[in-house]
């Protein structure tokens, strides 16, 4: 497949390679505009790998002064990609020093899945829609995301990229520093995964884990964004 | 039960990169084909499109606070960053300062071992500290000029500690004087040392320069050199880690 031309990716009307330039030269305000291009997905995607919202932020800020302290080490390609990396590993991180001194247990992470605490985020579109809708838009939300944790995390990291976020394999390749075969198989798993776990809460999706008649992208539509 | 579950690893692969359009033409003019002649198949791929797009669905999360990095945190950080250099700077050290006063105290247990050496070891070389006894005796002889007067004596000395001799000869040279019994043992370990036996004063005045403490004076200052470095790595270790941590 051609892949459209390189073009240079501007950060409020300023060339990313120059804040990237400046940011090497020391210059911290260089360095803050491109966190503030980044900062979004970087956060989302740690908070989808580690699942609450301190522990993502943590990890945010920590691969941020990571990336900034590195910076010398990065060797041209997506910015982007190899800021998610950082946040990958920081992540990666989080999770190995969790496993050594598990904090809260199995069952309290789950209850906090399936139970959670009132959150705003998690009451999307009750302005538009009925209460009771926006309920079960809430209830569907925590099922995806439930699921979603539930993954081994190398499947669960490429879901999120590819599927979450949706970046081309090429993108999640960089960021998980693996082949895009690789890349293409975790997906298929974890996909296959998250359906049989989702098939469990069928009541939420319309039926017995059937096909619910929400919007399913046609046959020649392009799946990523 | 799903049709997802009853799909080989490679059925499923195909379907999952052809919802992503990552097939190539061949390959999915083939998958097209088996799509429409296999109702499971087609099951299968409706499922995985439908799972793919829920994921898609998730809201983006707004980001708590700014992430921009504040100076100070940068320099905290930098600070931080050589907190494992020190680290690894002091354990090195400390290791090194172990060893050496490992080795200084290895050596001088040898040489207080040496000292007390068997008498069975001087009994074996009895027959040859003869031999050497007479050569030695011959030497002093040839050389009658006064202790400290300077050029003979030394060359006498460096025949009875063996430069010239083999290693029996040397350390049996102080049996010339078997009055004590007591003492045999303190000459073996002078003779070993390379000194001549006490009661041959000449010899002993001047090997006196060259003493066996020597190898302890010059380990010394290693060993404060090492503690302090040690001492000093330490307390810039915790330093720059409270840095880092405040």
């Amino acid at each position: 497949m051609p892949r459209p031309p390189r073009r240079a990716i501007i950060v409020g009307n300023v060339d990313e390679a120059a804040l990237i330039q400046g940011a090497r030269g020391g210059d911290l305000d260089s360095f803050n505009r491109l966190v503030l291009t980044h900062q979004e997905r970087a956060f989302n995607l740690a908070y989808r790998i580690l699942g609450d919202p301190d522990s993502a932020s943590d990890a945010t800020q920590e691969a941020f002064l990571s990336a900034y302290r590195h910076l010398r080490g990065y060797r041209g390609g997506s910015f982007r990609a190899w800021i998610l990396r950082i946040v990958t590993n920081a992540c990666y991180d989080e999770l190995r020093r969790r496993r050594r001194r598990p904090a809260v247990s199995l069952e309290e992470m789950d209850e906090t899945l399936e139970d959670g605490d009132p959150d705003p985020w998690d009451r999307l579109g009750t302005a538009e829609a009925g209460p009771e809708s926006a309920l079960l838009e809430a209830e569907r939300l925590r099922a995806i995301e439930g699921c979603l944790a539930a993954l081994p995390v190398e499947f669960r990291t490429v879901a999120i990229l590819a599927d979450v976020q949706g970046y081309p394999y090429e993108e999640v390749a960089a960021v998980i520093g693996s082949p895009i075969g690789t890349v293409k198989s975790r997906l298929a798993r974890a996909r296959a995964r998250l359906r049989e776990c989702l098939s469990q809460r069928g009541e939420l999706f319309g039926g017995a884990g059937r096909l619910s008649g929400r919007a399913v992208p046609r046959m020649d539509e392009p799946s990523l964004p | 039960m799903s049709p997802l579950t009853r799909l080989s690893p490679q059925d499923m692969e195909r379907l999952s990169a052809y919802i992503d359009r990552r097939l190539l033409a061949a390959e999915s003019l083939r998958l097209e084909q088996r799509l429409a002649r296999e109702p499971q198949l087609r099951e299968a791929l409706e499922e995985l499109r439908w799972t793919a797009s829920l994921l898609r669905s998730l809201p983006s999360r707004p980001t708590p606070r700014s992430f921009a990095l504040k100076p100070e945190a940068v320099t905290r950080q930098r600070a931080a960053s050589w907190y494992p250099t020190l680290q690894l700077g002091t354990a090195l050290a400390g290791i090194a300062f172990l060893a050496v006063v490992g080795l200084d105290v290895l050596s001088a247990r040898t040489t207080s071992l040496a000292a007390r050496a068997p008498a069975a070891e001087d009994a074996a070389l009895e027959a040859p500290a003869e031999v050497g006894a007479e050569l030695f005796a011959a030497q002093l002889a040839e050389t009658p000029t006064p202790i400290g007067t300077g050029v003979p004596e030394s060359e006498g000395r460096i025949a009875a500690t063996g430069t010239e001799e083999p290693p029996s000869l040397s350390r049996a040279a102080p049996t010339l004087y078997p009055t004590d019994a007591k003492a045999q043992p303190v000459e073996t370990a002078q003779a070993d040392s390379g000194l001549p036996s006490e009661p041959v004063q000449g010899f002993a005045d001047q090997a006196e320069p060259t003493t066996a403490p020597a190898g302890e004076q010059s380990l010394l200052p290693i060993e404060i050199a090492l503690g302090a470095l040690t001492v000093v790595l330490g307390i810039l270790a915790l330093r720059f880690r409270r840095r880092g941590v405040g």
